[in-house]
């Protein structure tokens, strides 16, 4: 049995040795708009049709709706998914705010421990192993202290490696190319980043594979499509 | 003369003819053979009674059992292999061919009355001998290669039993015995091995027993592909041909067996189409090799480039083709003209057009697909994606071909590292992917400097060149460079007749028949067109003229077209034209009355849609290639065009020309055409010469208010406009 967690992504899981490899934790990064919330819906959709396994989609920047609609948009059926209890897409944002009043969960705002503790009732009854976390970015505002962020989400990360889940956590890029707080990618056992930039007058999708532990990975920029179906990468395609 | 003496005569003759300076380039020392024949003494002291003097004469004291024939063979084989080792087994086959023809002549007799002689003597002297023996080669004798099959069927037997029943297989087997009457004499034994009746075979012809050997080989490999995966299993293949029949390269090339099995996936070389440049690179482009075809736009490259893709999709090759400079519709267009069906092979993973053309006239994003066409934006990445997406979309299992021709246009809008950094990883790729491959370059699309940097990715390069040469085109093809493989890099001088390459010295045929019409793409709709500016203008002409037929015309190409098209007219000396001068393409457009439809409903014939023609004039500006064009050259040729338009009929009314131009120009009286060419300067020394034009087409759009055009369109494009009566 294979120790790695395929995307099956076209031409993604060629870069990275297969997927991500069992249990780790995988940074998705990119300035908006950059398919960063795609790549994780298929990681979770193709594990549950390709791998039969269970995958979980917290976020908390978009509506579950939101989420349903973008998927549909590349004929992805997530709700069919949901009913076969292959897929749960949490939207933890709204669920706080319906459990509590106070001033910052009126912002949607969740802590770690509110993490923490969702992903220890959650995995009691299901059997999940794939997790996505649309976004670290909107967790960490609910910090005031980047000490007090960093050492919150060093406990969070042995939670996700404790629990069995590989897991892969999105995180926007600044307009300088560096991660919002500058510590994500410490955490992080692999680096993804997906950006695009400017060619002969034409906007392209680029992918790079800036870290990976455990893996012999291709450390070259790639160019990748968003085509009718979703992402494919183009592995034999180098940019630079 | 003893066995032993008339192959020690053998060897001799070996060693005087490679030896000798004929040979050429290629010539041996006598020292080497002495060399050979010392190392083998060690290991069997017979030979120590065999000796080759430093002339090359033999000193023969062996005796005559097989002990010292088998002696003598392996003296002769080491040196073969030692010739092959310098100049490629295919090369020196054909040395040895040809240059002991006349010597093995001598021989022959005594091998007649001595048939043992010939179990000792190798490929390819053996065939030689047998040739004269029995006076040419014997299509009755089959044993050999059917023992080989024996052997090569009773070890897929083996394997295959071992994974599964092998029902399914003799059941195929015994569909396969309706079809060819050989496999009948086939046993399948109860511990899966495979008998040959040879004596029921012998009789056969060479073709017959390939068919029925290649099936039956065919059906094992498709069960093979079913469960262990197409790749495993052409491994498996390909390992099994070469073990098996290694060193009986005399039995692959008589039944060409590589060839055929597994639609040819299994062959080494790809076919141009041409023999005649198949035989200089010694059966066609080596697989896995990319090679740059230099060769001017005009009929002559258009025609060698659809004749290597008509004959590789007639026979068992796949094709990816990249379009830079028409839309696929035309490739569809000209494929089916040549009797293939495009639609049904690239449902079937035969063809994969890439289309980096449309993107100049719509909004492409990326990599977007219109049925099985992969349509790339302008960036080269993008391209890249939609080629690599085409070639795993290549499903079938025979050799891939891949035509592209970006070369040029990437040129005019990147950088040459880029284009040199793009193109060196297709050819990565295509190696990979052993897909033999042409990237087409026109030799005005680039300086010496950026054509001597694109050479070297290339595994080689055919030169397709075409001169004036005494008044009259001298047109000739070559082999420049083939890396890894011995070519013959002599021209093959053509001409282009009926739309076909002929090869001087040759009967005006191809080597395989093509139908007589081979539509070339756009260029070809526009030399038609000319061709019928020139016809009686009663006789009945019909053409299709799109707008985008002309937007990447050459100028070279199309001057020389014009120039040859007018060659009578044409004075040799070409003096300098201004480069702002005025081009005026042809415009006649006429199509017979077609016969009123019985039924209305009946509608368009198939294939003949009929829509009205937009027929347009364009006035272009002569790029800095059009220097050094003769201004008389162009006169001449318009004061024909002239002289026609005035004698016949009306020509079509080009409704597009005046929105295309932005004029909203207000109808009039038409003036007589012939006066209105006389007043067009195009040597551009009147004034405002495109006000002329557009005067001009003013005229033309008045005369032929009321024609009405049908003309045949692409069977597939949907019917876009109802025919009208005048």
């Amino acid at each position: 049995m294979s120790d790695r967690k395929a995307t099956h992504i076209p031409g993604f899981d060629e870069l990275v040795g297969g997927g991500f490899a069992d249990g780790t934790i995988n940074l998705i990064t990119g300035p908006p708009g950059s398919a960063k919330s795609l790549f994780g819906i298929h990681y979770l959709v193709n594990g549950a049709h390709m791998d039969d396994e269970v995958g979980i989609y917290l976020t908390l920047e978009e509506s579950r709706e939101s989420i349903l609609r973008a998927a549909k948009g590349f004929s992805i059926d997530l709700e069919s998914l949901e009913k076969d209890g292959k897929l749960f897409i949490v939207d933890l944002g709204k669920m706080r705010m319906e459990c509590t009043s106070s001033e910052e969960l009126e912002w949607g705002l969740a802590s770690f421990d509110t993490l923490n503790d969702f992903l220890k009732n959650h995995l009691s009854f299901s059997s999940a192993t794939r997790l996505v976390l649309d976004s670290v970015t909107a967790v960490g505002l609910y910090y005031k202290s980047t000490e007090l962020l960093r050492r919150e989400l060093f406990k969070f990360a042995r939670l996700l490696k404790t629990s069995g889940l590989t897991s892969l956590m999105i995180s926007e890029l600044t307009s300088d190319g560096e991660t919002r707080y500058g510590i994500e990618e410490f955490v992080a056992d692999s680096m993804i980043k997906l950006d695009y930039e400017s060619s002969s007058g034409e906007y392209r999708r680029t992918l790079t594979v800036k870290k990976m532990r455990f893996t012999k990975h291709d450390p070259l920029k790639h160019p990748f499509l968003v085509m009718d179906t979703g992402i494919e990468v183009s592995p034999d395609e180098v940019i630079g | 003369m003893k066995d032993v003496e008339v192959y020690g005569k053998l060897l001799e003759e070996f060693i005087r003819k490679v030896t000798s300076p004929e040979i050429g380039q290629f010539r041996l020392e006598v020292s080497t053979f002495r060399i050979i024949l010392e190392r083998e003494r060690k290991t069997n002291p017979i030979l120590n009674r065999f000796s080759i003097s430093e002339t090359g004469t033999t000193t023969n004291n062996l005796n005559d059992k097989d002990e010292s024939l088998l002696a003598l063979q392996v003296v002769l084989q080491r040196s073969l292999d030692f010739l092959s080792s310098l100049v490629g087994e295919e090369l020196a086959r054909d040395l040895v061919m040809s240059s002991m023809q006349d010597s093995i002549k001598d021989l022959a007799s005594h091998v007649k009355e001595s048939p043992r002689l010939l179990r000792f003597i190798p490929p390819p002297f053996n065939d030689l001998l047998k040739d004269m023996v029995m006076g040419g080669p014997q299509a009755t004798d089959h044993d050999e290669v059917l023992e080989l099959f024996q052997d090569i069927f009773g070890s897929y037997m083996k394997d295959l039993s071992a994974q599964t029943d092998l029902s399914a297989l003799k059941l195929k087997l015994n569909i396969l015995r309706e079809k060819h009457r050989l496999l009948r004499h086939v046993e399948v034994k109860k511990n899966n091995t495979i008998v040959f009746d040879k004596e029921k075979w012998a009789n056969a012809p060479d073709e017959e027993v390939r068919e029925a050997l290649v099936e039956a080989f065919n059906s094992m490999v498709g069960l093979s592909v079913f469960l262990v995966g197409k790749e495993e299993a052409m491994k498996k293949a390909s390992r099994s041909l070469e073990y098996y029949f290694e060193s009986k390269e005399h039995l692959i090339k008589r039944y060409r067996i590589r060839d055929h099995i597994v639609n040819g996936s299994l062959s080494r070389r790809i076919s141009t189409g041409i023999d005649e440049l198949d035989h200089r690179m010694h059966g066609g482009i080596p697989k896995g090799c990319s090679l740059l075809l230099n060769a001017p736009s005009g009929i002559e490259r258009d025609v060698f480039v659809s004749r290597m893709m008509t004959v590789g999709l007639n026979g068992s090759s796949s094709i990816l083709m990249v379009l830079s400079k028409e839309p696929p519709r035309s490739v569809r267009m000209l494929l089916r003209a040549q009797g293939l069906d495009p639609e049904a092979m690239e449902e079937e993973g035969r063809l994969r057009l890439i289309d980096w053309f449309s993107w100049r006239g719509e909004r492409i994003i990326g990599v977007e697909k219109e049925g099985y066409t992969l349509k790339s934006s302008k960036i080269l990445s993008n391209l890249g994606i939609a080629i690599n997406k085409g070639l795993r979309e290549l499903t079938f299992t025979g050799s891939k071909i891949g035509i592209i021709h970006m070369i040029g246009p990437a040129l005019n809008i990147f950088d040459l590292n880029q284009v040199y950094n793009f193109v060196q990883r297709l050819r990565a790729k295509f190696k990979e992917d052993e897909m033999a491959s042409i990237f087409i370059l026109e030799p005005e699309t680039f300086s010496d400097e950026q054509g001597k940097r694109l050479m070297e990715v290339f595994d080689g390069q055919i030169e397709l060149s075409k001169r004036m040469v005494d008044g009259t085109f001298k047109r000739e093809i070559s082999v420049k460079a083939l890396s890894g493989s011995d070519f013959d890099s002599t021209p093959i001088p053509f001409i282009v007749k009926d739309n076909m390459l002929h090869f001087a010295g040759s009967e005006p045929t191809p080597p395989s028949p093509l139908p007589e019409v081979v539509h070339t793409p756009l260029k070809q709709e526009r030399r038609k067109t000319m061709v019928n500016a020139r016809r009686a203008p009663s006789e009945p002409v019909g053409q299709i003229i799109r707008e985008d037929a002309f937007e990447d015309i050459d100028d070279d190409a199309w001057l020389n077209e014009l120039l040859e098209e007018g060659a009578a007219d044409v004075p040799e000396t070409v003096p300098e034209v201004r480069p702002l001068a005025i081009k005026v393409s042809e415009v006649i457009v006429e199509v017979p009355e077609p016969p009123p439809a019985e039924n209305e409903d009946d509608g368009p014939l198939e294939g003949q849609n009929k829509v009205p023609v937009k027929p347009i004039i364009k006035g272009r500006k002569l790029s800095k290639k059009g220097k050094g064009r003769s201004s008389e050259a162009l006169t001449g040729v318009i004061k024909e065009r002239k002289a026609l338009r005035a004698s016949g009929p009306p020509p079509v009314r080009p409704r597009r020309v005046r929105k295309a131009l932005g004029k909203d120009m207000p109808r009039r009286s038409p003036p007589d055409p012939a006066a209105l060419m006389d007043e067009i300067d195009i040597t551009g020394t009147q004034n405002s010469p495109q006000k002329l034009l557009l005067d001009a087409i003013e005229t033309i759009d008045q005369l032929l208010e009321e024609s009405e055009i049908s003309v045949p369109k692409d069977p597939h494009a949907p019917q876009k406009a109802q025919k009208k009566r005048p």
